[in-house]
């Protein structure tokens, strides 16, 4: 039987580093994905991911196994983006929803290199990508980091409320808000 | 707001709930019922749904290739600077060396090592424990010895001075060995006193004079005046707080760390585990809480907790007595009617028994006591003719016996019970029946549990009439230390009146059956961390199949008792006799 992550990580505590490898191919790609939701980049995004990854490394040691590990990794990520861009509101400026290529040469905020993609399809899927990053920032950043750990990082209320530091109640109703948000952004396009 | 308008409102927040994925199958289905017939929220569901499909196409990235490389790289820089961490620190500390050797610290330093070297060696030198353990058979009815005592002792002229008369009481005097009580009092035995739980060096205050200086003076100071005083035996009087404190100290000094740590775990799990309006839960309707409350407080109990006391746990134990005390029935039981509602009402005499054994403050008992009174009355009272309790039931009839013995220790009146509890059980048809078959069963696994109850029973059971019983409680040990000690074999209450039954014989069979039971519990004890956010099982014992229905607290707390049983009591039979 595989295990838990907090099993791999109380063995990486006493020396297995085989185990903290494990807990990276686990989590780099959930990871990823949620500082990417975060910024459209996939450069800052793997930075990020990686810096997680270090600082979980460096403190290994102040590892309580008292809440999943999941919740732990996407605590230690939150501090890091409000470190770094959220508190000095240093995001990278949002690309326009209409273009296809941005500044860095990467389509799509750098999801896929222009290079190896079908021209045709393209197109349709910036429109669709254009679509649910126009709707995810369009939330405030409280909405919007909630809405990513519990709907794309499949976390529960509760484990969100405990990476996120607030009750659960809170948790539920920002949920329910920015769902909202989404739904009325969707009606008014559809209106226009 | 309509009672409809609020309807759809809470059909709507569970809408949103499902779109993050986090509706349980009941509430779909609410859901579903109520959009079916709810044009506006059909509407408003449509909507969301598209909402879904929008969130849900949002891309996901894989790691590029350099991802892992880069990242292999940036731990081995963490990997070298920790490294290099190491190396300053001891380079550090190797470099502060050779300076000291080199007197370029300077003088002023020297008188401040040295101070701290004298203070080091003082307080070596004047550390005293208020309690020796002398114990020859650390599971077995060892001796403990308490001095001086810390709470009412006279403060003596100084820390030095109490230092040197405990020393030469230590030394000088001898200490009668001392018997923590049974369950029920012991045989006649001529070599102890079983009124003594301890002897306590109380400090005749000494006319003043000067205070030595030297260890000289020291030794001419004369021989300070002791007097011996026998602790009473705390049955039904106040003073039982000193036997729970008996009971934490031998566990406390116990050389078994494995079970002591094991005890300690098991405790920390239970009072984690507690309700916060007292009660310990059970895991289905069959085990009442009443039971499995019961089954908790004495388990803190054996541990060496008083409900008098300040620890946490002592908290616990008066939060959990004080809800069972509060569940009292209208007919005077203490449990719910059901089907173990006797085996509930049994096991909360005994916790309550012992806990007004274990309560020093006399209001206090004298509150709680009636009530206690009356429910172990109810034991005798609802005898049947048989002698068994619940239809032959040996668990019971046990439970019944040991309930007896408990509040016989409080002082609580129970001798009709406890006569007919046992003689009556022996001389039936099914207590023969019983009796025989057991003892010939051999290794049967379904037979080792009801021997475990009838063992505990007739070795316990007629304490005022121990000549009749000698023979035949030898028959049932013997038959008891053939009896299996394997996991899952009978259920958590028959290891621990197994384990109480073997352990009045001491000796042999106890080493034998305790060897086993350790094994068993220490092994199959929770360790493992959780893998989510949640219940943390460390510490407690899984219910295996024939406990199932009382739920982890009443298996912890059964192991608890299991491996407690021997430091609070005395055995009956000692392994000499």
């Amino acid at each position: 039987m595989a295990k838990t992550d907090a099993e791999l990580m109380l063995e990486f505590q006493r020396g297995r580093e085989q185990a903290f490898a494990e807990l990276v191919t686990r989590f780099r790609g959930p990871l990823l994905n949620y500082f990417y939701k975060l910024l459209w980049d996939r450069q800052l995004s793997e930075d990020c991911c990686q810096e997680v990854f270090c600082r979980i490394f460096r403190h290994r040691d102040q590892y309580v196994p008292a809440a999943s590990f999941a919740t732990y990794l996407y605590r230690i990520g939150r501090n890091l983006w409000i470190d770094r861009y959220r508190a000095r509101r240093n995001r990278p400026a949002s690309a326009s929803l209409d273009a296809a290529v941005d500044e860095d040469g990467h389509t799509m905020g750098g999801l896929m290199p222009a290079d190896v993609e079908d021209p045709s399809s393209r197109a349709e899927l910036a429109d669709e990508f254009g679509k649910v990053r126009q709707a995810l920032d369009c939330l405030s950043p409280d909405l919007k980091e909630t809405l990513i750990l519990v709907k794309y990082q499949g976390l529960k209320y509760a484990e969100a409320a405990e990476a996120l530091g607030v009750p659960i109640g809170t948790v539920r109703s920002r949920i329910h808000a920015a769902i909202e948000q989404v739904r009325q952004l969707l009606r008014v396009e559809a209106d226009v | 707001m309509s009672q409809n308008e609020q309807q759809c409102e809470e059909i709507r927040r569970l809408l949103a709930d499902r779109v993050a994925g986090q509706l349980d199958e009941p509430a779909v289905a609410k859901v579903e019922g109520h959009v079916a017939a709810c044009a506006a929220c059909r509407s408003y569901a449509e909507e969301l749904a598209a909402t879904d499909v929008l969130l849900a196409s949002a891309p996901s990235l894989e790691p590029s290739a350099e991802f892992d490389a880069r990242l292999a790289e940036q731990l081995r820089s963490e990997r070298d600077r920790e490294r290099a961490e190491r190396v300053t620190v001891l380079a550090t500390l190797a470099a502060g060396l050779r300076r000291l050797r080199q007197f370029e610290l300077g003088v002023a330093v020297y008188p401040l090592v040295l101070l701290c070297v004298v203070y080091v060696m003082w307080a070596i030198g004047t550390r005293r424990d208020d309690v020796r353990i002398v114990d020859g058979d650390d599971g077995g009815g060892g001796v403990l010895i308490i001095y001086p005592g810390r709470d009412d002792t006279p403060e003596p002229a100084s820390r030095a001075l109490a230092r040197v008369e405990a020393d030469a009481v230590a030394e000088e005097r001898t200490i009668a060995p001392i018997r923590s009580d049974p369950y029920v009092p012991m045989l006649p035995d001529p070599e102890f006193d079983r009124n003594l739980i301890g002897v306590r060096v109380v400090y005749v205050p000494q006319p003043a004079q000067a205070e030595p200086k030297t260890v000289a003076e020291f030794e001419q100071l004369p021989e300070p005046d002791v007097e011996e005083v026998k602790l009473p035996l705390p049955t039904g009087a106040p003073g039982g707080s000193r036997l729970a404190r008996a009971r934490f100290l031998r566990i406390k000094h116990s050389r078994m760390r494995s079970a002591r740590r094991a005890i300690s775990k098991g405790v920390v799990w239970l009072i984690k585990h507690q309700d916060k309006t007292g009660y310990w839960a059970s895991a289905s309707a069959e085990y009442s809480r009443q039971e499995v409350t019961a089954a908790a407080t004495l388990a803190l109990m054996e541990s060496g907790f008083a409900p008098s006391g300040r620890s946490t746990p002592s908290r616990h134990l008066r939060a959990g007595l004080t809800w069972l005390l509060e569940q009292k029935q209208t007919d005077g039981m203490l449990a719910p009617a059901g089907a173990r509602q006797w085996q509930g009402h049994t096991m909360a005499c005994v916790a309550l028994s012992e806990a007004l054994r274990l309560t020093d403050d006399e209001r206090v008992r004298m509150r709680f006591r009636e009530d206690v009174q009356a429910a172990v009355g109810k034991l005798a009272a609802a005898q049947p003719e048989s002698g068994a309790w619940g239809n032959d039931d040996p668990e019971l009839t046990a439970m019944v016996v040991m309930a007896a013995g408990a509040a016989r220790a409080a002082g609580l009146a129970v001798d009709a019970a406890t006569h007919r509890t046992r003689l009556a059980w022996l001389e039936s048809e099914a207590g023969r029946r019983l009796s025989t078959a057991y003892a010939s069963e051999g290794d049967d696994h379904k037979a080792g549990p009801n021997r475990s109850y009838y063992a505990i029973g007739v070795i316990l059971g007629s304490p005022d009439d121990p000549s009749g019983t000698d023979d035949h409680a030898r028959r049932m040990a013997r038959s008891l230390a053939e009896a299996p000690v394997v996991w899952g074999a009978g259920d958590f209450f028959r290891w621990y009146a197994g384990t109480l039954a073997a352990y009045q014989f001491n000796g042999g069979l106890w080493r034998r059956w305790r060897g086993r039971m350790l094994e068993e519990l220490l092994r199959h004890q929770e360790g493992t961390p959780p893998s989510k956010a949640g219940d943390d099982p460390r510490g407690s014992w899984a219910p295996h199949a024939v406990t199932k229905a009382g739920g982890p607290a009443y298996s912890t707390a059964l192991a608890v008792l299991s491996l407690t049983a021997s430091y609070g009591h005395s055995p009956l039979y000692g392994g000499s006799r």
